[in-house]
């Protein structure tokens, strides 16, 4: 919840994806409450209706839950969703555009096999 | 009474205040200077602060166009209160003016005459009927009609200096022409600073 | 938000303002709705100032009118009492303000604002700094914008308007500014209407923008989805205009052979990205630039 707004992305974008990070990496834990509209508003000093278009985004893809009277919570098995999620956006995310890239420069099949050996013989 | 002019009111009587202290202190200051440094009559030192006293109702009717308006408006306050404003000042400037005066006249135990309290009254009205006009014009607007109104008020005040003119030896020793010359010039720049603060009302 | 009150739209119809024969404002129309935070931007001499004089009724328009739902504002002590104005203050020797104490300015304040917040007014003196004794006329930019923002939050008016409050604020005193202002609208659910030339800053904190061109509005749009219709497209100049054929174009720059051009696109359509040209998103002040700079 502690990474900085940019200005390459819309912010509730940002915002959503600030939370789904924070879960993926443990930092909200699932059925935890997650912070408040105006909490989130007031840290990022935005607008809450932002704030609040970003938590309905997750609240639509079913990663948080509302809890009448109390707040946003994360669903149960939100991470592995999240996660589900991050994979399918892989492709379309970094592999194509890497694709892309590699393209341009004339980086050659074998070259990309290559590289991702080597990258994992290093772990 | 509406509640925006009840506030308006009160602002009046903050500021209002201030400005008495300070010409109430000034007036005081200047009586000691004149008993012990020019050891005048008393008779003519209560003739000065009298003139003192004239010029109070004047400066703060000025003050209040020339300065207040702008800031009045800035706080949300409505034209007309601000009109009303004017007349309120002006009338309650006249009563508490006249007070003083018999009240001084009647420490000094000098004997008052119909004609002293009429020479007073009509000039605390000039100077009253000037404030009302300042409503009145900066309400209608018109410029022909200020000086129309300008005319009539400088006709009133001729034949009133006119008066004085036959004494013309006493006329530069005693205070009260002196009070109609700083009055008159008072008068002068109220009206000037009247088409300013038209002008102000306009131009926000 | 939770307190939103059920407060009526301040509108205002074919706003007109002449000073002489030029006019400033032509045909203004605007609604703006209880319960938001709303950003004016527009250059210098755009009508900002006037415009916000005008919805506060402090000045009068040539012609037009401003309603607090089915009120008149103009000469209306009720419709007033919810609206504040907190002009910029300039004092000057000649002016009202210039013999005023900070404290003596609240002081007028609280009495012409009906819904005066004195503890609050009190605390932000504290948080600015302020001296309460210190003369107007004494105070720097900074400070007097500080006094206005006092005044603006203090006066709890559903509808506030500030003109340009950040100018003369140091970074720090701008985020305070953001974050108070954020605060007080959890709080309150008020309503504020807010210009200003730091436009990025402020962005964010915008729910909707409206853009002042030359007496006229521009746009008035939620910020977000305003943003999200803008891009930045660039790369050779042939690939950018085959890239941005049919789509409304605005700023285009061009270096040897390459092109830039920023695109607001329309609710709905999309941009095609490809290897041979860079899309980019655009911030809001960039878009302004493109929007709101000279012609060619």
């Amino acid at each position: 919840m502690n990474e900085i707004l940019t200005q390459e992305k819309s912010i509730y974008l940002q915002i959503s994806e600030m939370i789904e990070n924070d879960i993926l990496r443990d930092i909200l834990l699932e059925e935890e409450r997650v912070p408040s509209t105006n909490e989130l508003a007031a840290l990022y000093a935005i607008n809450p209706a932002t704030a609040a278009k970003g938590i309905n985004l997750l609240v639509d893809r079913n990663i948080l839950y509302k809890k009448r009277g109390i707040g946003m919570f994360v669903t149960s098995g939100a991470k592995e969703k999240i996660r589900q999620h991050r994979k399918e956006e892989f492709y379309q995310r970094y592999f194509k555009t890497m694709m892309e890239e590699a393209h341009s420069l004339g980086i050659t099949r074998e070259d990309l096999i290559s590289m991702i050996h080597a990258e994992d013989d290093k772990k | 009474m509406n509640e925006g002019f009840k506030r308006h009111i009160q602002y009046i009587s903050l500021y209002q205040g201030k400005i008495f202290s300070i010409i109430i202190l000034g007036g005081l200051i200047y009586g000691i200077f004149l008993t012990t440094v020019i050891n005048d009559s008393p008779g003519k030192m209560i003739e000065y602060f009298e003139m003192i006293l004239a010029v109070i109702p004047c400066s703060l009717t000025v003050n209040y166009i020339r300065y207040q308006i702008d800031f009045c408006l800035s706080m949300g306050c409505t034209r007309r209160n601000i009109y009303l404003g004017i007349y309120i000042l002006t009338a309650e400037l006249l009563v508490e003016s006249l007070a003083v005066f018999l009240l001084m006249k009647m420490i000094a135990s000098t004997s008052i005459t119909a004609d002293m309290i009429l020479s007073f009254v009509i000039s605390e009205l000039l100077s009253a009927t000037l404030g009302v006009l300042n409503g009145f014009l900066i309400r209608r607007f018109g410029y022909a009609k200020m000086l129309l109104i300008l005319g009539i008020f400088y006709g009133g005040l001729a034949l009133f200096a006119l008066n004085s003119f036959f004494l013309m030896t006493e006329f530069l020793s005693s205070p009260s022409s002196w009070l109609l010359i700083i009055g008159g010039l008072l008068i002068l720049y109220g009206l000037i600073v009247n088409l300013f603060g038209k002008k102000t009302i306009d131009r926000m | 938000m939770e307190n939103a009150k059920e407060l009526m739209p301040l509108q205002c119809k074919n706003i007109i303002k002449k000073y002489k024969e030029k006019e400033v404002l032509h045909n203004i129309d605007l609604t703006l709705e209880p319960g938001k935070i709303y950003g004016l931007i527009g250059r210098n001499g755009a009508g900002k100032t006037t415009l916000l004089s005008i919805l506060a009724a402090q000045c009068p328009a040539t012609s037009g009118d401003i309603t607090l739902g089915e009120e008149t504002v103009w000469e209306n002590q009720q419709a007033l009492s919810h609206i504040c104005f907190s002009r910029e203050l300039n004092p000057v020797a000649e002016s009202a303000i210039a013999s005023m104490k900070v404290k003596d300015y609240l002081k007028a304040a609280s009495i012409y604002y009906p819904h005066w917040d004195k503890e609050m007014a009190d605390r932000l003196v504290k948080t600015f700094e302020l001296e309460p004794g210190k003369k107007i006329l004494k105070l720097s930019k900074g400070m007097l914008s500080m006094l206005t923002i006092i005044l603006a939050l203090a006066s709890k008016a559903d509808y506030t308007l500030l003109d340009e409050p950040v100018a003369g604020l140091d970074v720090f005193m701008r985020d305070k500014f953001y974050k108070l202002l954020l605060e007080e609208y959890e709080k309150t659910g008020r309503t504020f209407l807010i210009s200003t030339h730091i436009i990025d800053e402020a962005s964010p904190v915008f729910e909707e923008v409206i853009m002042l061109k030359d007496g006229a509005i521009l746009l008035k749009e939620n910020t977000e989805d305003l943003l999200s219709r803008a891009v930045h497209i660039s790369g050779r100049e042939d690939a950018v205009d085959a890239a941005v054929k049919g789509l409304k174009t605005y700023r285009p720059e061009k270096v040897g052979r390459s092109k830039g051009i920023t695109v607001l696109m329309e609710n709905g359509q999309e941009f095609q990205s490809s290897g041979e040209i860079s899309v980019q998103p655009v911030s809001l002040q960039n878009l302004f630039i493109a929007l709101c700079g000279d012609e060619n």
